[in-house]
């Protein structure tokens, strides 16, 4: 046994491997045996742990921050909420059972009660004291100050072991309780002043609990598959798949903080967001929100403490804090060579969407500074073959084609928006689980996160541009606008035509040759789509890069609004004709307009089924003897300029179409 | 706020002017703690804990020592309470290893007090380490540690062995842990 062994076998442990019975016997006697390699190791272990808090991710810290400052509120506010459950408490004994009214929106916990929480991994006795003719669904331990349960009717006083029952209420003064499941080890510390109703178990949900008023914590264990815990309000519904959070129903409104994992708030009507970790949200007669996420922490201004649970009226309001120190501790220092600050992958959330078809691994960006009751844009993004996978990291690489711009800085400042970013395990994005999924993820992503449904924008790269067009013809009034780059157009394009496009493909992609895009750009055209087309010279296939750098694309996409005109970007006017001119039977037409590009359009053409020609003009246009035929005639003018690509070369066009309707020649009258 | 601004507010039982010392030294006494318990959740229950008493404690703050080298204090009582209770848990989950690694633990946490040292320092010297590596061992480090890639995931990115990749991040580990050690001391002699 050499110290290469012990130090491989300890790097398994540390990385989490199971090792062999022997194999730890061994590691243990071998360094029982080896002061000098143990001290080395521990160390080790040291350094492991240090590195896991060193990189962890902001909002791990503010949720950390969050979390304590919920409970030091609590603290403060403990000597005036001590009075107050006294005063209370002193008229509810004049009335036998305490008041129910709601009481104001400050309840906070005592010392007992943190404690209680922070305790949570101490075994416990399951053994419930309490016969009940009922089964007992929980236990009531770590009783603190005056608790006692209402049982039909009859008051029963709270000793640590009591079982409690479908149908109790738990009422709590001056004290605290925790709510123990004896089958999986989840907690529910209840608060001062808080009135709790244990549910039935239904169909769907497991533990279901009612939250009359007051505040509580909660330690979840992972709950069985379709029987989450409930917990119910008069404004919300949280419902726990496995996760720890505080749950607080004030005065008009229930405040959910979460601490780890995941929870869904939901009103009533079932209208719900999932909470995310370091969230806070709100339930009240507006509905459901998010609490706005507080600045990073630590920073060289303070951070703008939330009130996670609010604050009785403040006898004196507090200025703000600011902090301000010569040397902020950094979680990461910016590395040895200067990066220019684009987003990383580390701005997105790793996710995955399982369904009996299978698992797609997807990122998400979250934009920063949420305003409450605003909904974002979301940006889908499909990636090319080459990122097709499983580690969910590849469709994120060298800023995805470029897609990541959407989230830069610059576009997050005037334009905030979710970016989704799924991976394409094998296939293609037109197999029919890709479909599904992708369909799926977004439906579950409006459910829990202020996306604007008007808005959703889809835009893809090679094996992503086709996903783009396929995506499309499979959902034709969902998307807000589409950019399918150096894809293989396909699908029924009179079903989109009327989806603001603006599509690219270079002429000498060796790789998904642009006869395809043509085709599909034409196909559009002819019935009576407006895209823009910018095809490059050269570039080959890599297309992406210069295709998401055009000035313009990216606002011109984030202004684009589900089953309305395309607005912005370049674009072709034609002067609405006059009632005389649409009356008219005469054989030829007269048109004119405006076409409109950031940098020159070099011509502007006209066609009419298969003849064309030149208008006179370029940015004011005006083209006469458009022939017509008896019946409707399609009547399309294009307009073609820069590529705005200096290095690839080529041209953009866009169009504008008219139907005129000929009316039959009169018949003449004998 | 300056920090001795926010003390005096959180001596006058400002919760806010305290919470704002919690997000000033959270990193600091998470880190310190860290280096005892492998656990991410129990790191943060402990640290929880330390502010929490430090909040009841604040009215008897004197002072005379700075409030960091004050939670430190707290931060290693309270980890020496977890490792000892650990220690007394007979079936811990951890098993053999995790029993002996929790006693090991104690072993150097008693060294580092007994020499009177101060180990909160770790987590800034490891942040300024971190900027000396090289870049792809910063990325390997970014990937295993932020992004949380397994070294079976970052095995098959490198095209490497898994057991290549635990070694590689030892490897780093113990670069870094060479260079905390030296910054320490530099601190200690300069």
């Amino acid at each position: 046994m050499t110290r290469e062994n012990l130090t491989e076998w300890w790097a398994r442990h540390l990385d989490g491997q199971r090792l062999t019975t022997e194999d730890e016997a061994s590691l243990i006697a071998g360094l029982r045996a080896d002061a000098a390699l143990r001290a080395a190791l521990v160390a080790d272990a040291a350094v492991d742990g240090l590195l896991r808090v060193v990189t962890a991710p902001p909002q791990e810290q503010r949720a950390f921050v969050s979390g304590v400052s919920a409970f030091i509120a609590a603290q403060a506010d403990g000597a005036e909420f001590s009075r107050r459950v006294r005063e209370r408490l002193v008229q509810s004994r004049r009335r036998r059972v305490p008041r129910r009214r709601a009481t104001p929106a400050v309840v906070h916990w005592c010392a007992a009660a943190m404690l209680v929480l922070t305790a949570g991994a101490v075994a416990w006795s399951l053994a419930p004291r309490t016969g009940s003719a009922l089964p007992s669904v929980a236990v009531l331990d770590h009783r603190s100050g005056a608790v006692h349960l209402e049982r039909t009717a009859v008051a029963i006083a709270v000793l640590d072991g009591t079982a409690v029952v479908a149908g109790d209420r738990i009422v709590i003064g001056d004290g605290a309780v925790t709510l123990r499941y004896p089958g999986d080890g989840t907690a529910i510390v209840l608060g001062p002043d808080t009135e709790v109703e244990v549910g039935q178990s239904a169909s769907g949900v497991g533990k279901l609990l009612r939250l009359e008023r007051g505040a509580l914590i909660a330690d979840v264990a992972p709950q069985p598959a379709g029987r989450p815990l409930q917990i119910r309000t008069a404004e919300g519904v949280a419902t726990v798949v496995g996760t720890r959070f505080t749950l607080e129903r004030g005065r008009s409104a229930t405040v959910l903080a979460v601490t780890t994992g995941r929870v869904r708030l939901a009103d009533p009507a079932e209208r719900g967001i999932l909470v995310e970790a370091g969230r806070t949200a709100r339930a009240d007669a507006d509905g459901i929100h998010l609490v706005p996420e507080p600045p990073a922490v630590p920073a060289a201004v303070a951070p703008a403490i939330p009130e996670v649970l609010p604050v009785a009226p403040p006898a004196a309001p507090e200025p703000p804090v600011e902090v301000v120190t010569a040397d902020p501790p950094s979680p990461l220092p910016p590395p040895p060579v200067a990066k220019p600050a684009e987003p990383t992958a580390a701005d997105f959330l790793a996710r995955e969407y399982t369904t009996p078809a299978g698992t797609t691994p997807y990122r998400l960006f979250v934009p920063r500074d949420q305003v409450a009751g605003k909904r974002y844009p979301l940006v889908l993004f499909l990636h090319g073959s080459g990122e097709r996978g499983t580690d969910n990291a590849a469709p994120i690489k060298r800023q995805a084609a470029g897609s990541m711009v959407f989230i830069s800085a610059a576009n997050q400042a005037t334009n905030p928006c979710f970016m989704l970013v799924p991976q394409c395990a094998h296939g293609t994005w037109t197999d029919a689980v890709m479909r599904q999924h992708i369909a799926g993820i977004i439906a579950e992503l409006r459910t829990s996160y202020a996306i604007d449904a008007e808005r959703i924008i889809i835009t893809g790269y090679s094996l992503g541009g086709g996903g783009t067009w396929d995506q499309l013809a499979q959902n034709p009034t969902l998307y807000a606008a589409a950019v399918p780059i150096a894809g293989w157009g396909m699908g029924n394009f009179a079903s989109f035509s009327s989806v603001p496009l603006w599509t690219f493909h270079a002429a000498d992609d060796p790789t998904v040759k642009v006869a395809g895009t043509r085709a599909a750009v034409a196909a559009l055209r002819t019935v009576g789509g407006d895209p823009i087309y910018t095809e490059y010279a050269t570039g080959g296939h890599a297309s992406g890069g210069p295709a998401y750098r055009t000035p313009g694309l990216v606002e011109w996409a984030m202004a684009q609004r589900r089953g309305v005109p395309r607005v912005g970007g370049p674009r072709l006017d034609i002067t609405p004709l006059t009632a005389a001119a649409r009356a008219s039977t005469a054989q030829r037409i007269a048109l004119s307009g405006t076409a409109t590009a950031d940098a020159g359009i070099t011509a502007v053409t006209w066609t009419v089924g298969t003849e064309e020609g030149a208008c006179v003009g370029t940015s004011e246009w005006s083209a006469k003897n458009l022939p017509l035929l008896p019946g409707p005639n399609l009547l399309r003018i294009l307009a073609t300029g820069t590529s705005w690509s200096a290095s690839n070369g080529g041209s953009t066009s866009f169009s504008a179409s008219l139907t005129v309707n000929r009316p039959p020649a009169p018949l003449k009258r004998r | 706020m300056t920090e001795a601004a926010l003390i005096a507010a959180a001596r006058q039982g400002s919760h806010r002017a305290f919470t704002g010392l919690v997000s000033l030294h959270q990193a600091r006494v998470r880190g310190y703690i860290a280096r005892f318990v492998s656990e991410r959740d129990r790191v943060d229950d402990i640290a929880q804990e330390v502010f929490l008493a430090a909040f009841r404690g604040f009215p008897r703050f004197s002072g005379d020592v700075p409030v960091e080298a004050w939670l430190v204090g707290i931060a290693r009582n309270q980890a020496l309470v977890h490792l000892r209770s650990e220690r007394r848990r007979r079936e811990a989950v951890n098993g053999a290893l995790g029993d002996a690694l929790t006693a090991w633990r104690i072993e150097m946490l008693d060294a580092e007090i007994e020499r009177g040292e101060d180990r909160s320092r770790d987590v800034d010297a490891l942040g300024q380490c971190l900027g000396t590596l090289a870049s792809d061992q910063r990325s390997l480090v970014e990937d295993h540690y932020l992004r949380r890639h397994s070294s079976a995931m970052l095995a098959r990115q490198l095209g490497r062995g898994e057991g290549a990749v635990r070694m590689m991040l030892l490897r780093i580990r113990q670069t870094l842990r060479a260079c905390i050690e030296r910054r320490l001391r530099g601190e200690a002699t300069s």
